[in-house]
């Protein structure tokens, strides 16, 4: 079942998308740098093939955008679009745990 | 980045490794990858292989073929039935011919290869075919005959694939 990202349907993988994002969050960073920030992030380690299937969804969906470079490695940065639909999902996010947590507590 | 890696890589549809092979394939030079991370690239190649097909299947369809398609909303069961159904034209049945001939052609090299160095080892070395030397230590030679039996059976039905294919192809066009 995919997740609905601000009106973003991220597809199947949408735990890869996440954590992509999440990672660009703090500024540009190029495909080893964000298999190794979101394993030190979350503890998933994010194989190669599924980390560049959710960084072309969203470059398809504009939610990040390759920057141009010298190197080999291609940096990738958030779009605004981008900002905006991690935002959201963290905050539909935060509130589904804190009720969840609500709930634990009258247990 | 090791042999094994590249192929992996080259198992993408020709679009995505224009777009990404480089940047791809310059992460992978940067952590050795672990037999999970091998299989992660092959497994997912195969969502992007299978969307591409997809993709240039859509552009191969005629409009009516489209329209069916779209009204069944990519639901395969659908799909499967409708297609039995309808009226395909006989250039797509082609697509199948090439592979099917070469599956037939590859078994066929590979029965006629075991066939002969099963009775070129009978001819050079009978203490070794008429002994224990066969999968779990069973006679050489019954093993020897059951492999070639197997593969005489796969070389029959891929061949009968290939000409059924052929037969059809010939009927349709001949309408």
């Amino acid at each position: 079942m995919g997740v609905c990202m601000g009106g973003e349907d991220l597809g199947r993988f949408s735990d890869p998308a996440l954590f992509v994002l999440a990672s660009l969050a703090d500024g540009e960073k190029h495909g080893y740098a964000m298999m190794e920030d979101i394993e030190e992030m979350c503890g998933t380690r994010l194989g190669p093939g599924t980390l560049y299937g959710a960084l072309a969804r969203l470059e398809r969906r504009a939610l990040v955008e390759p920057l141009g470079s010298d190197d080999r490695r291609k940096p990738y940065r958030l779009t605004a679009a981008g900002a905006s639909a991690l935002e959201e999902r963290l905050r539909e996010l935060e509130g589904f745990a804190r009720a969840g947590l609500g709930r634990l507590a009258t247990v | 980045v090791r042999r094994l890696e590249r192929c992996l890589v080259g198992l993408y549809p020709r679009a995505w490794r224009e777009r990404y092979e480089e940047e791809f394939v310059a992460m992978l030079e940067q952590r050795p990858a672990s037999v999970s991370d091998l299989v992660d690239v092959a497994y997912l190649s195969r969502s992007w292989t299978s969307r591409s097909a997809r993709r240039r299947q859509r552009g191969a369809l005629p409009l009516a073929g489209r329209r069916v398609r779209a009204r069944v909303g990519g639901q395969r069961g659908w799909v499967s039935v409708v297609v039995s159904r309808c009226e395909i034209g006989a250039r797509f049945y082609g697509f199948a011919l090439f592979p099917a001939a070469l599956a037939a052609l590859a078994i066929g090299v590979v029965l006629v290869a075991t066939v002969v160095w099963g009775l070129a080892l009978r001819a050079r070395a009978p203490a070794l075919f008429s002994g224990d030397g066969g999968i779990l230590a069973t006679p050489t030679a019954a093993t020897w005959l059951a492999i070639v039996a197997v593969m005489a059976v796969c070389a029959c039905a891929a061949s009968a694939g290939m000409v059924r294919g052929l037969h059809t192809r010939r009927e349709l066009l001949d309408r």
